[in-house]
């Protein structure tokens, strides 16, 4: 395997030009949003920063609970992204779900991975481990997020149709399966998506590391698709979880709507 | 005659109180009064869409929370005013409503009768997106009287139909309800439809009873 190629630090600091011609194109545009760029920039800097040498420090402990500790920050910043995103549109009991498929939908598919495809020495080794929760973890995120928008949409403008069907006698579940196939449908299809277009359209960012730290470009595929994988099943589960459990919040026991916002 | 529904010392919200009622089983029973006086909240609580914060409500002398509540709704079929009509044909919509009651569909001959009863005959193989508000109306009706329940919470039901067709629904269902163990009870604006076929007529006022009419020697 050739060696990672080192970037030395003017080197480092000489891409930040295309910062410096951002703030030009910025200026010359009239834009005014200099300042958002910069701070985004340097943002991105430290953050980066902090994570690599906290991950530096990880790598070398190789503690299960420092590691476990890791995921469960992860997890709880990821929760609290779809809180903000969807805030004012859920309640307290769906919130509760989220955070429940969220969990589950992560830490099972991870789990999994460690021990059974990756067969990591050992299962938490932190190299694997930790970079492969940050992206199952993210892509969750993502498909609770758009999953728990629509199944919060659909009670809000659709409630009629339901309360129609219970009128009529159906189950809750049977008045809002038809609801429930297009909210999975559409909180799952942009993972879709992005496995159609993978290898053709684009490179995936974890391959390009790889290649770019030496790997061959096989050994690196191998790993992206073991990931994808591991992602589609993740995303798969956690957004399963927030329309099976989910759409029970927004009935009570005796099989009527309820006002589940906040 | 045994009540089919008796509220006691029913509040909901601000909107319905009831100190008592009791509808009469086996008859066509009216329900009159201006927008939000709690016409279509009292009907909701009789199909347990909804449940009274204080008070109690029966069914044939049972508190309706100790009925199992979707089994409660099969037999106590509501058809709400400006009824959601599913997309499909009018076939697929008869099938889905079987479908949420656990009930095999009848032969295609009896929802074919039934759908001409209603002045639609061969319309079974129509879809619903290009049938007229009218004919959602009584398709709504029919899929709900195909049901057979054992009673009827009708919201407005001749609201969209002309006055031939408002006459000849309300004059089948007071036919319908003359069958053993069936009972309706409907919201209606139309004061002339009510009274010649309701045996009683329940005229609520800001969600409070302002008269109970009996109307003995009607049609009903």
């Amino acid at each position: 395997m050739p060696d990672l190629l080192p970037i030395e630090l003017w080197r480092l600091a000489a891409s930040y030009l295309f910062l410096i011609l951002l703030l030009v194109m910025s200026q010359l545009l009239k834009l005014g949003r200099g300042k958002e760029f910069l701070v985004a920039t340097v943002r991105m800097t430290l953050q980066l920063v902090m994570a690599g040498y906290i991950l530096e420090l990880v790598f070398r402990q190789q503690h299960i609970l420092v590691t476990l500790a890791i995921m469960f920050f992860m997890q709880a910043f990821a929760l609290m992204t779809i809180f903000g995103r969807v805030k004012g549109k859920i309640g307290p009991s769906l919130k509760k779900v989220v955070a429940f498929a969220l969990f589950i939908g992560t830490s099972l598919p991870l789990a999994y991975f460690m021990v059974v495809v990756i067969a990591a020495e050992p299962w938490y080794e932190p190299r694997f481990f930790i970079p492969i929760a940050g992206m199952t973890i993210g892509n969750s995120m993502t498909g609770i997020t758009l999953g728990v928008e629509r199944l919060a949409r659909v009670f809000q403008t659709s409630r009629a149709r339901i309360e129609e069907a219970l009128m009529l006698g159906a189950t809750p579940q049977m008045a809002v399966s038809e609801f429930l196939s297009d909210t999975f449908n559409a909180a799952i299809i942009p993972t879709v998506n992005s496995m159609l277009g993978m290898g053709l359209i684009f490179i995936p960012g974890m391959m390009t590391g790889q290649i770019l730290a030496g790997a061959s470009p096989v050994d690196a595929i191998k790993y992206q698709i073991v990931i994808m994988m591991g992602i589609l099943g993740s995303v798969a589960l956690a957004v399963y979880l927030i329309i099976e459990v989910g759409y029970r919040t927004f009935f009570n026991d005796r099989a009527q709507l309820i006002n589940n916002r906040e | 005659m045994p009540a089919v529904f008796s509220l006691r010392d029913v509040i909901y919200r601000k909107i319905l109180f009831i100190p008592t009622l009791d509808i009469a089983a086996g008859s066509l029973y009216g329900v009159t009064g201006k927008s939000g006086s709690g016409k279509t909240t009292l009907l909701k609580l009789l199909n347990n869409l909804i449940s009274c914060d204080h008070g109690e409500v029966s069914y044939y002398g049972k508190n309706i929370l100790t009925f199992d509540p979707i089994n409660l709704r099969r037999r106590v079929l509501m058809v709400p005013q400006a009824p959601y009509i599913f997309p499909g044909s009018v076939h697929e919509n008869i099938r889905l409503v079987f479908y949420f009651n656990r009930k095999e569909e009848p032969l295609q001959g009896e929802i074919e009768k039934q759908l001409a009863a209603f002045g639609m005959p061969g319309i079974l193989n129509r879809e619903t997106s290009i049938l007229s508000g009218g004919e959602k109306e009584r398709l709504a009706l029919a899929r709900a009287l195909l049901l057979d329940p054992e009673t009827l919470l009708l919201d407005e039901p001749t609201a969209a139909l002309d006055e031939d067709n408002a006459n000849s629904i309300v004059s089948y269902l007071a036919q319908w309800v003359r069958k053993p163990g069936k009972s309706v009870v409907m919201i209606s604006h139309s004061g002339g439809l009510i009274s010649e076929y309701a045996g009683t007529i329940l005229n609520l006022a800001g969600g409070r009873i302002n008269s109970v009419e009996e109307r003995r020697g009607v049609n009903a």
